[in-house]
């Protein structure tokens, strides 16, 4: 029993792909769901499906007013948060390409969007964690961060920044009772995946329901002791998996 | 912009008791109070409640759910309002909304804080380590300072932590004190009945906690704690009965907060506070310098 009903948890980029899965996952537990993404239809069909359950907000990360507006909403509604899942992520890029090929603004939309969103929501909801001594925050991040291939650049080191931020909040908040995890949830069959790599066979690619799991596992009582380290879906045995 | 760190201010600590004054550096406050000491804090956050509707400025407090209060500098300019999706209610004093979502983004997308007409600091700066529940229209700013750094070190020495949810009202001119929204939850009066038993000081940070911690009468609490509307006004004739310390900005010499400041510490040692930090170069403002009146 991951005894999740009624807590409240925060899901960015949940109108597809691995936020969906893991929203959904929350949901099922009984969780209160606060979503967000740029695209609103999603993230409406979630909320006509589970009503009060579910906050959700358009939000682009790379504008700190709409982050506001969703905090807002979100500590208006609740009082506080129990956890936050950064995941909603852009490659920066149509598709890969070497650095050197990459625009400046495709660089930095990389920046904006997968580490300082992260960062700014953060700021956001962690004063209510703080207050209550209490909290979880799961990023999300991708094997490139730790082995950099070529084509990966801006994508790349945006998590690489936000691995990197991650681990100094993990000692930073230890101390106020606020856990931080770093997940890599593998190579999936979403957009993303397409996008980045076209050629590679869906049937090969985990589900994101699959690696939905350990977020929901990090975000119960259960992710205790695992601050600051950084897990991948393949170290989470099948204990979790069959929930 | 302010440079700096938000904890590198100056704090001016006045003791009634012996009415000595200290004037030290903000970051050693861990060293002038001692463990079991319970600072209180308002966990309130602030929002850009004022907008321009065509040179008449508006100002939004207390936010229900379909409805909050308004200030403004002329009469309301209804059809501004009407365009995103506001009506007036009530002689103008109150303005009603259809999802309250959607006004605060309306806040959010043309709004500024109060006094900050000019946008001049970015919405992060009115944000302190524990502002979560948004409501309050004029920044409580005494908490600012304590950086997460601060805080870590304070609790390593021991002192206590307790909150309280106060949200400010605002008005254009005048500084009559509206009434606000506040809560004392059951966790907060115990923890100042503790201290009080073990002979430990309450400390309240900033105005709005002393505000809401004396607007509470022993054994008047249910379950949840103390919530509702408080009208109370402090001023030197006010006997204190949870607070005994309070750490805030400077205020104006004819504002109700100075008045406040009256019931911790005489008229006179009040005036040699202000006296002391206006040679020593201390800063006003929400952004400003502290003093710490035990
Ligand atoms: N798929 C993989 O193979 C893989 C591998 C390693 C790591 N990951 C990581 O897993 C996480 C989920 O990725 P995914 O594969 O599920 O990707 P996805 O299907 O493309 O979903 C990305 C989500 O982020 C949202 N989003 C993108 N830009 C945004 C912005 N500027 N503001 C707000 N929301 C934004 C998207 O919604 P809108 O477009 O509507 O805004 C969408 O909901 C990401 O952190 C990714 O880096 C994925």
């Amino acid at each position: 029993m991951l005894n999740l009903k009624d807590r409240r948890f925060v899901v960015t980029g949940a109108s597809r792909g691995l936020g969906l899965a893991v929203a959904r996952a929350l949901l099922s537990e009984g969780a209160l769901v606060a979503v967000c993404s740029r695209s609103t239809d999603d993230l409406k069909r979630l909320y006509s499906h589970y009503g009060e359950q579910v906050i959700y907000s358009e939000v682009n990360l790379e504008d700190q007013r709409s982050i506001e507006v969703f905090g807002s909403t979100i500590l208006d509604k609740w009082s506080w948060v129990d956890g936050l899942v950064n995941n909603a992520s852009t490659l920066g890029v149509r598709r890969l390409k070497f650095l050197m090929d990459s625009s400046y603004d495709e660089l930095e939309e990389a920046l904006r969007v997968n580490y300082l969103g992260a960062f700014k929501l953060i700021s956001v909801l962690l004063p209510s964690m703080v207050a209550r001594r209490r909290g979880v925050i799961v990023n999300v991040t991708s094997d490139v961060a730790v082995k950099p291939e070529a084509g990966w650049g801006a994508y790349a080191a945006s998590k690489a920044a936000l691995e990197c931020m991650s681990y100094i909040l993990a000692a930073e908040l230890r101390g106020f009772g606020v856990r931080v995890h770093l997940y890599d949830p593998g190579d999936m069959d979403t957009e993303l995946h397409r996008r980045a790599l076209p050629e590679d066979d869906p049937d090969e690619l985990l589900k994101p329901e699959h690696s939905a799991k350990p977020i929901v596992y990090l975000l119960s009582e259960a992710g205790m002791g695992l601050s600051g380290r950084r897990l991948s879906v393949h170290e989470f045995g099948d204990g979790i998996n069959s929930e | 912009m302010v440079w700096g760190s938000r904890s590198s201010v100056r704090i001016m600590m006045s003791n009634r008791l012996n009415g000595v004054l200290y004037d030290y550096e903000f970051e050693s406050i861990y060293t002038h109070l001692f463990p079991g000491d319970l600072l209180v804090f308002n966990l309130s956050a602030t929002l850009p409640v004022e907008v321009e509707y065509g040179g008449v400025s508006v100002r939004y407090y207390d936010f229900h759910d379909t409805w909050c209060r308004i200030s403004t500098t002329m009469s309301p300019p209804e059809e501004a309002l009407r365009r995103y999706g506001l009506h007036l209610l009530e002689e103008g004093l109150r303005v009603g909304y259809e999802c309250k979502r959607e006004f605060m983004r309306h806040l959010f997308g043309m709004g500024h804080a109060v006094y900050d007409t000019e946008r001049a600091y970015p919405l992060e700066y009115y944000r302190s380590a524990f502002s979560s529940i948004p409501g309050s229209a004029e920044f409580p700013s005494a908490a600012r300072p304590f950086t997460l750094e601060v805080v870590r070190r304070l609790m390593l020495r021991g002192i206590v932590f307790g909150y309280i949810t106060l949200h400010t009202a605002t008005q254009f001119g005048g500084e009559k004190p509206l009434p606000e929204y506040y809560l004392v939850p059951y966790s907060t009066i115990d923890l100042v009945e503790k201290a009080r038993k073990k002979g430990r000081r309450v400390i309240a940070v900033g105005t709005t906690c002393v505000r809401a911690l004396e607007s509470v009468d022993a054994g008047t609490h249910t379950q949840k704690g103390v919530e509702g509307y408080t009208s109370l006004t402090l001023n030197e004739n006010h006997r204190l009965k949870n607070v005994d310390g309070l750490i805030t900005g400077f205020h104006d010499h004819e504002s109700s907060h100075y008045e406040l400041l009256k019931a911790f510490q005489p008229p006179k040692l009040l005036e040699k506070l202000y006296r002391e930090a206006t040679r020593l170069g201390y800063r006003g403002g929400v952004f400003g310098d502290l003093c710490l009146l035990l």
